[in-house]
């Protein structure tokens, strides 16, 4: 698998930039001042990740949970999916340092719809929770904060600097992890 | 569509005049309707109506000329009409007009881009719904019916001034959809005046239906273009498109995929799909 790729944002040059993520992309930087962020999370999760030693923060924002749904989009654009997405991340994150060990992990999004209820045939958001969950766990990845349920959007902003991980919606600030 | 007359005698006045002043379809939709209805209209008289708009003849050819329709280029309006189809030049009409009406919605969190791109979602998730479930027969009315369903919150924005996190809120403590928390407060919500909208620009009566309840959860009407708009719209929130202040919190029927027979790597491939061509849409307007 290719490290940073075509869909992943490059490393930020200069100080103090704002990363933005979008669905289906994610970013690893090595800058202390930059913040990275992305907008529009429903059903999809952000999987930040962020290690104080190195001060390496990175963020992936998913859509669905397994690259099986769609071998091709996966090749061509990893971090669609879970599985492949976190992978690429993690990745992507090694190769500047980070350490699986200390890195602190955190989850957010995975909206449901007001109406449905449980794994249903169309409830995403569910299902890309369980999935992020499972493959940290599979890998021996603590998670250390979760904002993620219920029907609220949410917009999430990861610092470098010390990995503080903001999560609002609207203007309000619902979650500081 | 007589409950719709008697909704909008209840309706504050500003609003009504909200509606009945609003922009009137150009000629050239209500005509393309007229021949899908089966009245008594030609092409060829249609597509001379299209030549005196420039822009959109530009976008036709465009689509018409796009790789999906491997053929000779069409060099005319008529030839363009006859590659897309009657339904796809009044969806390019619909949204054409859409656009140009298009406002910030800040009652509902969205901005003007936000707004337009909703709709744009919700008409792709509905075209690539129908192209998944060929065997239902869904009215190709339905992706019209898609880009128009929130209409109902462009007008609520113009001439009501709600704030979102009051709705936001209303919801939250009592436990109630977003659409719920609007009739509460306001007495009536987005679908009610996006229906009546519809009516007013003469639409056929499944797109006002489709557009009064794509929030209805307990919906009884047995009709496959509301189920389309319904899930359409909800394939529109999981792309991320128009998730504004009220995010999730709607209603859905919950055996919404019963009947448009969607398993979860059905409604994936819908979500890919639309997530493309959003991507297309979004690049489009970078270059233009």
């Amino acid at each position: 698998m290719a490290t940073t790729t075509d869909w992943g944002l490059p490393a930020p040059a200069g100080r103090g930039a704002k990363l933005v993520v979008g669905i289906g992309e994610l970013a690893v930087s090595h800058s202390p001042d930059d913040v990275i962020v992305t907008h529009a999370l429903g059903s999809c999760i952000a999987v930040c990740l962020w290690d104080p030693a190195v001060r390496v923060a990175g963020l992936l924002h998913f859509l669905l949970p397994e690259a099986k749904l769609n071998m091709e989009r996966a090749r061509k654009q990893p971090a669609t999916f879970a599985d492949s997405g976190i992978a690429l991340l993690f990745q992507t994150a090694y190769a500047q340092g980070v350490d699986k060990k200390r890195c602190v992990v955190r989850l957010i999004g995975g909206a449901e719809v007001a109406g449905l209820q449980g794994i249903g045939a169309l409830n995403v958001g569910k299902r890309n929770i369980l999935m992020a969950r499972q493959i940290l766990w599979q890998n021996g990845v603590i998670i250390a904060g979760e904002s993620t349920g219920g029907t609220i959007p949410r917009t999430v902003a990861l610092r470098a600097s010390d990995g503080v991980v903001e999560v609002s919606s609207g203007r309000e600030l619902v979650a500081r992890l | 569509m007589s409950t719709l007359s008697s909704i909008k005698r209840a309706l504050p006045a500003d609003i009504v005049r909200g509606i009945t002043t609003l922009a009137p379809l150009p000629a050239t939709a209500h005509r393309l309707m007229a021949l899908l209805r089966g009245d008594d209209e030609s092409l060829t008289s249609i597509a001379a109506l299209l030549e005196s708009d420039q822009g959109l003849v530009a976008s036709l050819l465009r689509r018409a000329n796009s790789a999906r329709y491997m053929a000779q280029p069409a060099r005319n309006a008529l030839e363009a009409v006859m590659r897309v189809g009657t339904v796809s030049v009044l969806d390019m009409v619909v949204q054409e007009h859409l656009r140009s009406l298009i406002t910030p919605a800040p009652t509902y969190g969205l901005d003007e881009n936000d707004l337009w791109l909703h709709g744009a979602a919700s008409q792709l998730a509905a075209r690539a719904i129908r192209t998944e479930r060929p065997q239902l027969k869904i009215p190709s009315t339905a992706d019209t019916a898609a880009l128009l369903h929130d209409i109902g919150k462009l007008i609520i924005s113009r001439y009501l001034k709600v704030d979102a996190r009051e709705v936001t809120a209303y919801a939250n403590e009592h436990e109630v959809t977003w659409s719920e928390a609007e009739r509460c407060l306001i007495g009536f919500d987005h679908t009610i005046i996006g229906a009546v909208v519809a009516e007013h620009w003469k639409f056929p009566d499944d797109v006002a239906l489709a557009i009064r309840h794509h929030h209805d959860a307990e919906t009884t009407h047995d009709s496959r273009l509301l189920d389309t708009v319904m899930a359409a719209n909800l394939v529109a929130k999981m792309v991320g498109c128009g998730l504004g202040a009220e995010g999730l919190n709607f209603g859905v029927s919950a055996t919404i995929h019963e009947r448009l027979s969607l398993d979860f790597d059905v409604f994936a491939k819908i979500c890919l799909t639309t997530q493309d061509g959003i991507r297309d849409l979004t690049q489009q307007q970078a270059a233009t």
